[in-house]
């Protein structure tokens, strides 16, 4: 027996952001490219069942999407012609993917030229005539390999032109291929909203002149570092959401590690984007550990560690050290290209070894607080943040004990003014030092700024113990 | 693509370039220099132009568009604090290249701007 065909809603999956890819290159508009996508997918769902599957079906989608793409713009005449194209090509240099399987379509005839005639060769043969296409789409010649174009996908939907927000919705609507109700449905709000936001974010995009292209050289680097933050954001929101009544949004995470597995295989060798697969990874597998049976938030220290998920952490031990190996060849190569922060360990990795320590340990007290501290002094030289400090400032208090910490978390509340955790970590050293009025002070000023349900239950039983005992 | 490259300056630039001796002028006039050099040098300057002081504007206010009567008034059009002081035009490939030549500006903050062209409005 051989294994069932993917569902269609796997076939989706998988395909879904490819051919998307590939059509706004060819068709230079996110609209008409989906629209013509999503026709494609109409048909496939009226027809495969009726005449079964054909033997290519990406390559199926792809030619009868080109055709309807073809159709709407012989429909729409001159209307369209007025507005901006994407920008596709144009970089000097050798771009780093997809420029074997220059596309013969794409080449722009001219600002104000639009691909009228045939969009790919593959579906010009066998195209209906108008109006027979509700019958049945006839596909003779279907493309055999599609020219992988998502990378471009990624880097123009994480622009830094566009706001944080529009990156994490254009990247889960396009590169994740989610639909905007999902989409909605994860960055909590509405359906509404976000379609708007999605047609805001196009609109910005061509009309600005925001390129469909993956950058070269010297600008790589902080580009990617865009894209990587794109998907941690979209990690650290599903692990520790910023409001909302749950404590671990795991679709969230699962999302993130998706990108991330998916970064990494379009960019082969770059340590950054191996490391944030094992840095998420890491983090991940300890999901079931850090709710209680309660909904409750369990801190590390205090998490049942036969409930980590040994599987993935050996998943991301391995990817660790695969992103060490990388940075060290990077390293060698006299760093040309190097992630952010040149020829040294770039920030993810840091934090990967940093998760890598935590998961490694076998019991809360068998973690080596020492190698942390000094990892996070080394983050904090390459990402040099609030957050990072506040993380160091909890390090070195388990490395060296509170009253070497302390000093670490003057200004960090006025440098993040909105979070509880820097209140949070000075409560708990205060507390370790006996310093209990100023201690429940600190828990207050924490509990007057979380939004996380589960972080405010966390915060008022610390806060409830302390007064307890004094 | 066109785009302007509109340069803001804080409130109080006009009153610093008053006071500024002749040679702190030159130095900043040859910053822009060495800008216009860098655009030359790609064929990317289409145009630009330094305003004169904010504090000079005259504002020109109507009811709608169209109206026949106007108000007018001394000053920019909204108290604001950063004024636009100039701007520059060049030609781009895409709003990197674009972005690229506003952070090589002499000017702390820049607004860029693609502008529409004859051939991205409808047909008369």
């Amino acid at each position: 027996m051989s294994a069932p065909p993917p569902s269609l809603d796997a076939l989706h999956r998988e395909h879904a952001g490819r051919l998307l890819a590939l059509l706004v290159r060819e068709l230079r508009d996110f609209d008409l490219a989906e629209e013509a996508l999503q026709e494609a997918w109409e048909a496939a769902l009226r027809q495969w069942p009726r005449d079964g599957r054909p033997g290519n079906p990406a390559g199926w989608l792809l030619t009868v999407a080109r055709r309807r793409a073809r159709d709407r713009l012989r429909r729409a005449g001159t209307e369209r012609r007025a507005l901006p194209l994407l920008i596709v090509d144009g970089g000097s240099g050798p771009a780093r993917t997809g420029e074997r399987a220059r596309d013969h379509a794409a080449a722009p005839a001219g600002r104000a030229g639009r691909p009228t005639g045939a969009t790919g060769g593959a579906g010009a043969a066998g195209a209906p005539p108008p109006g027979v296409s509700g019958l049945g789409e006839r596909v003779e010649d279907e493309e055999a390999a599609i020219p992988d174009e998502r990378l471009r996908l990624i880097f123009t939907s994480c622009h830094p032109a566009l706001a944080p927000e529009t990156r994490l919705a254009l990247t889960l609507r396009y590169v994740a291929g989610l639909p905007t109700r999902a989409v909605a449905r994860l960055l909590l709000v509405s359906e509404a909203t976000m379609a708007a936001r999605l047609t805001r974010a196009k609109r910005k995009i061509a009309a600005s002149g925001i390129p469909y292209r993956v950058p070269e050289g010297g600008e790589l680097p902080a580009r990617l570092a865009s894209v990587l933050a794109v998907i941690y954001l979209l990690f650290t929101e599903g692990y520790l959401p910023s409001s909302g009544p749950r404590v671990v949004r795991a679709e969230l995470c699962d999302e993130a590690i998706a990108l991330a597995r998916l970064l990494r295989e379009l960019l082969p060798g770059e340590p950054e984007a191996t490391a944030l697969l094992a840095l998420t990874t890491l983090q991940h597998a300890r999901r079931d550990a850090r709710v209680d049976a309660r909904g409750r938030l369990v801190r590390l220290p205090d998490q049942e560690r036969e409930r980590w998920r040994r599987d993935e952490i050996a998943a991301g031990l391995a990817l660790l050290a695969a992103a060490e190996r990388e940075s060290a060849e990077r390293a060698a190569a006299g760093g040309a290209g190097a992630a952010a922060g040149g020829t040294a360990a770039g920030p993810y990795l840091i934090e990967a070894r940093i998760a890598a320590e935590h998961d490694r340990a076998e019991t809360a007290a068998a973690t080596d607080w020492q190698a942390i501290a000094a990892l996070y002094a080394e983050l904090e030289a390459v990402k040099p943040t609030p957050a990072v400090r506040l993380a160091r400032t909890v390090a070195v208090a388990e490395a060296s004990g509170a009253d070497a910490a302390l000093p670490l978390l003057d200004g960090i509340e006025q440098a993040l003014p909105h979070s509880p955790q820097p209140h949070l970590a000075r409560a708990e050293l205060l507390r370790t030092l006996a310093r209990e009025e100023e201690a429940l002070a600190a828990y207050d000023r924490a509990l007057s700024l979380a939004r996380n349900d589960a972080v405010r239950a966390h915060l008022a039983a610390r806060r409830a113990e302390l007064a307890r005992r004094i | 693509m066109l785009y302007a490259l509109l340069m803001y300056q804080d409130a109080d630039f006009d009153a610093q370039w008053e006071r500024a001796s002749e040679a702190e002028r030159a130095a900043v006039y040859r910053l822009h220099g060495d800008f216009s050099t860098l655009l030359e040098s790609r064929g990317a300057i289409r145009g630009g132009e330094e305003l004169a002081p904010v504090t000079t504007a005259t504002t020109v206010r109507k009811q709608d568009d169209t109206a026949a009567d106007a108000v007018v008034t001394d000053g920019p059009f909204a108290e604001v604090a950063e004024h636009l002081g100039g701007f520059y035009v060049v030609e781009a490939r895409d709003l990197d290249e674009a972005l690229e030549y506003a952070k090589a500006l002499p000017v702390r903050t820049v607004e860029v701007r693609a502008i529409i062209t004859d051939d991205q409005r409808p047909p008369e």
